[in-house]
């Protein structure tokens, strides 16, 4: 069971070691050049690792257990067997100079190259050299995070101790939320730091033609204006995802959040966990952690690679050769990328990466999909509506939200509809227009599906793709002179029971009023 | 390895996810959960989702506690506690249930308890996967605490579901670990100036978030009518040196953020206005979506002194305004207390006879036992994402110390 670990920083190598105390063989593919890896030799020489400098990744076939990676060392190809890939390639940060309108200059630093000062005071000739005061611009008109927040921090109170230096933070919101943040404040301000906040204001900063800074300012309280003349200004840094991850991303097809770092932003997502089953996503790679959180990551990292992956599941989506014509619309929609090419070029689905969440079924144009469980036969009510109902409703529930939530409505004593069916289905993705149509063909004077809010769709977007075919429905529901009022769609989360029953109820009403 | 056990204190996200993952290397675990429902404080939270998801991570709560009720090789005892707990070649384990049971088979959830009991001891679900979905909070049921022999409950129940005994039911365990995941105490605003317990509008951002999980509404306690003006105030026993709490509870800038927005959404009328000191990052997505609340929402850079009752039966909010060195006074309808992660309290024996240390700061350190591990925000103050990667972090650890 070989692991493939993008990167070679200090996330990485965390969990190359973890995998090497578990006896499981590691590779570590990078990008950068020998030379810059810090302490690269005692990682050639690691017994259960290797490492692939000047590395870059081409290609990826396969899935979990069976990652087939095409592999591009000084213009040579290389195929690598990985039963997992993990992203742990560390962010990238820019200096807010920019943001604050100053230029870099001897005056005028960033953060990073405050704390290598700090780090090395002899190299830049402190104490001697050191500044007086110091102002540190820090998350005003953009917001910053507690990873910065703690360097700011930290430095200030490494400046005032140790240098003597007097510190002004200039700061908008100050991000104190992680351990151990807020005691540092206070410690800050202990040591002499002053904090002035921002809240609808900002100060206006002046450079000179000697790159120092006048920095002018209201306060907001007393509205008393005040002058600051450091002579040093230290601007913060914007953490974002590094070109690497996004390239890794791209290639491996995997969701990414509004920044690009490599994990969709999606609350079902496991901690490490990717779109892909055996993919993982590690520290910086899938967002602006704190330390603790990126402790934890490798904790979980190492869990995943713990894991034997057992047999897979037989319930699993199945493409039948005769039928398909290789229109590569599954390949396209799974949100898994559980579907692959074979080697005589057919399209396949891999049962151990399908989630069965049955988005492919419904979207393939030769029916060609099948996924036991969920065919036109098999969706049926669970139990039927009372024959004396006024109307029947058929709900296709998505098994994640709405329904544990039609359960618990019903728990909670609400008198639902008489006529409700509910139809569970693993995702609204898996609800076809045929699927919709049987429905109405067995009796339903209304058809509902209810799914899970946009964004928070285990299946990626199976929520949209069945709104897409409920609207499509609709419309053509109307153009034969039926209402299309008798096709609904909502959203709800796995906790609505009160609005579960609003919903089917308000239905019932209007297709009771319809009638 | 397999016939080893675990042992889980506590039965919130934090609980529920350890023992989830330590299924994953085929070892077994009983979750002790000391209330009738498990699931912690996330249990009860509302979805605020608007046009779309939030990101709250409520959801996940409801989906682990599924996951964990479907588990074959996890027990959950809910109502239980651990009543002592001795390291001997394993951990021996003595469980105290809850005196009052209420058998699920029986029970077809009509909920005639919960309206006879005159205490409010009997208390609803918050989730379908809670069974049986009536419990009695043994903090309040006269039986548990004054001795009395009251059978109202037990008298209503029209399916006989409901038994007492008259000892607390004991039952003797064994575990090779023990995962400490008790969890936080919610703090209470009892002693802070804005009328918490004497106005009945003065509510915690827990009670708002339960009402809106139950009744979908956010109704003032006084008249149940939707508010015009809700105030939000922030860091409500947090960052509070003056107790000694040197701590951001993480959540709770989110936390009313998230409910504002969705109140707004709902109700569009009503007006939300928030007190702050520094609003705290939320979400991958926060860059996007403080702009929209900043839009949305007002808010006001200022810790109130005093929550005062106006003549019409509103709240008068005083607080240092902006620009002047003068306080004002403005009138709101509803006051959410954004109240912060505190210690969890009432574990303390369970603590020390698992050898696990108190830092200052009163949350739980490391134990001294290597077969103890601490999960969760029984550790500090954390999001329930963070709960659940620290979840796995300890089932790997437990895992490890279970392999040797
Ligand atoms: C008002 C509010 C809003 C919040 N909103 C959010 C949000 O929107 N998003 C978010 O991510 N986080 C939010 N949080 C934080 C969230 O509640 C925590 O992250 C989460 O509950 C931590 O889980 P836990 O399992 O560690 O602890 P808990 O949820 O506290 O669970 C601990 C469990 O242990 C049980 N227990 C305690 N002592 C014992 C004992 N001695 N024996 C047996 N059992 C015991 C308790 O009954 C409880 O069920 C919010 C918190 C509050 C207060
Ligand atoms: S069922 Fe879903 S997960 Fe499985 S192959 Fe089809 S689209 Fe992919
Ligand atoms: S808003 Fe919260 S409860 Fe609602 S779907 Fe999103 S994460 Fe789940």
């Amino acid at each position: 069971m070989t692991t493939v670990i993008f990167g070679a920083g200090k996330t990485a190598r965390q969990i190359a070691e973890k995998a090497a105390a578990l006896g499981r063989q590691a590779i570590l593919v990078t990008e950068d050049r020998l030379e810059s890896i810090a302490d690269a030799e005692t990682l050639r020489s690691a017994a259960s690792l290797s490492l692939l400098t000047e590395t870059h990744l081409k290609g990826c076939n396969g899935g979990i257990g069976d990652f087939t990676l095409e592999l591009q060392q000084n213009g040579g190809t290389k195929t690598v067997k990985a039963a997992r890939l993990i992203l742990a390639e560390p962010d990238r940060r820019t200096a807010n100079y920019g943001v604050y309108g100053l230029a870099p200059s001897d005056a005028v630093i960033c953060l990073s190259e405050l704390k290598a000062r700090i780090g090395d005071p002899a190299g830049f000739g402190w104490p001697e050299q050191a500044p007086k005061h110091l102002v540190f611009l820090h998350g005003i008109s953009t917001e910053s995070t507690p990873a910065i927040a703690e360097e700011v921090m930290t430095a200030a109170v490494q400046l005032q101790e140790a240098f003597g230096v007097q510190t002004y933070v200039l700061v908008g919101n100050l991000k104190v939320a992680a351990d151990g943040l807020e005691a540092l404040y206070r410690k800050c301000r202990q040591a002499g730091a002053f904090f002035i906040k921002f809240t609808d204001t900002s100060p206006d900063l002046r450079q000179d033609k000697d790159g120092t800074v006048v920095v002018e300012y209201a306060d907001e309280i007393t509205q008393q204006r005040f002058t600051i003349r450091p002579d040093m200004t230290v601007v913060d840094e914007t953490i974002e995802p590094s070109e690497k991850v996004a390239r890794l991303a791209r290639l491996l097809d995997l969701e990414i959040d509004e920044n690009g770092f490599a994990q969709a932003d999606n609350v079902h997502r496991w901690t490490v966990g990717t779109n892909r089953r055996g993919v993982h996503c590690v520290g910086p790679s899938r967002g602006i952690l704190s330390r603790e959180e990126k402790a934890l990551d490798a904790a979980n990292a190492a869990a995943a690679l713990a894991r034997e992956s057992g047999d897979p599941p037989a319930d699993r989506a199945v493409i039948d050769r005769g039928l398909c014509i290789r229109c590569l619309t599954c390949f396209r929609l799974c949100p898994y990328r559980a579907i692959r090419f074979t080697e005589e070029e057919r399209v396949e689905a891999m049962a151990e990466a399908c989630e069965r969440c049955g988005i492919c079924a419904a979207e393939c144009p030769r029916t060609a999909i099948t996924i036991p469980g969920l065919g036109r036969k098999e969706l049926m009510p669970e139990r039927s509506a009372a024959s004396d109902a006024p109307v029947r409703i058929t709900a296709f529930c998505c098994s994640q939200s709405a329904k544990p939530a039609g359960q618990y409505a019903r728990r909670m004593g609400r008198d639902l509809p008489a006529g409700l069916d509910i139809v569970e289905v693993p995702c609204a993705g898996t609800v076809s227009l045929p699927h919709l149509m049987d429905a109405f063909a067995r009796g339903a004077g209304g058809v509902m599906v209810l799914s899970c809010h946009p964004d928070n769709c285990h299946s990626r977007e199976g929520n949209m793709l069945a709104k897409q075919r409920v609207e499509l429905l609709r419309s053509r529901l109307e153009e034969i002179g039926f209402d299309p009022k008798r096709l609904s769609i909502r959203t709800l989360a796995s906790n609505m029971g009160v609005e579960f029953g609003e919903a089917v109820e308000a239905f019932e009403k209007m297709l009771v009023d319809l009638a | 390895m397999t016939e080893k056990r675990v042992l889980i204190i506590g039965g919130g996200v934090a609980g529920l996810t350890t023992a989830l993952e330590l299924t994953r290397f085929g070892i077994e675990s009983d979750i002790v959960e000391k209330s009738p429902f498990a699931g912690g404080h996330g249990i009860q939270f509302a979805c605020k989702a608007t046009d779309r998801c939030v990101k709250c991570g409520a959801c996940v709560v409801e989906e682990k506690l599924r996951d964990v009720c479907a588990h074959p090789g996890i027990r959950l005892l809910a109502a239980t506690e651990v009543m002592s707990i001795e390291k001997k070649s394993r951990f021996s384990v003595t469980l105290r249930r809850s005196p009052v049971s209420i058998d699920p088979a029986a029970c077809n959830d009509c909920g005639a308890c919960f309206t006879a009991c005159p205490e409010g001891a009997v208390q609803q679900g918050f989730s379908a996967a809670h069974n049986p979905f009536y419990g009695a909070m043994e903090d309040r049921c006269s039986r548990s605490s004054g001795g009395s022999s009251c059978t109202i409950c037990r008298d209503a129940c029209p399916q006989q579901a409901i038994s007492f005994s008259p000892e607390p039911a004991v039952e003797e365990t064994a575990a090779d670990a023990v995962i400490a995941a008790y969890g936080f105490t919610p703090f209470a605003p009892i002693d802070k100036p804005y009328g918490y317990g004497m106005f009945d509008d003065v509510v915690t951002n827990l009670e708002l978030e339960r009402m809106l999980r139950r009744k979908g509404l956010p109704l003032r306690p006084s008249n149940n009518a939707l508010p015009e003006k809700i105030a939000f105030i922030q860091c409500v026993g947090s960052r509070d040196a003056k107790r000694g709490h040197l701590w951001c509870s993480k959540i709770c800038c989110g936390s009313a953020l998230r409910l504002a927005g969705l109140i707004r959404h709902r109700h569009p009328q009503i007006e939300a206005t928030v007190f702050y000191i520094d609003i705290q990052t939320f979400g991958k997505d926060f860059d996007t979506v403080y702009p929209k609340y900043q839009e949305d929402l007002r808010f006001v850079r200022a810790i109130p002194a005093d929550v005062l009752a106006a003549d019409d039966g509103g709240l008068k909010v005083v607080y240092a305004a902006d620009g002047t060195h003068e306080s004002r006074e403005e009138e709101f309808d509803l006051v959410s207390l954004s109240v912060g992660i505190t210690p969890c309290t009432g574990a303390e024996k369970t603590l020390s006879a698992l050898g696990i240390d108190q830092p200052e700061n009163g949350f739980s350190g490391a134990s001294r036992d290597p077969g103890v591990f601490l999960a969760g925000a029984a550790t500090g103050p954390m999001s329930i994402a963070e709960s659940v990667a620290d979840a796995g972090r300890a089932a790997i650890e437990a895992a490890a110390y279970l392999a040797q």
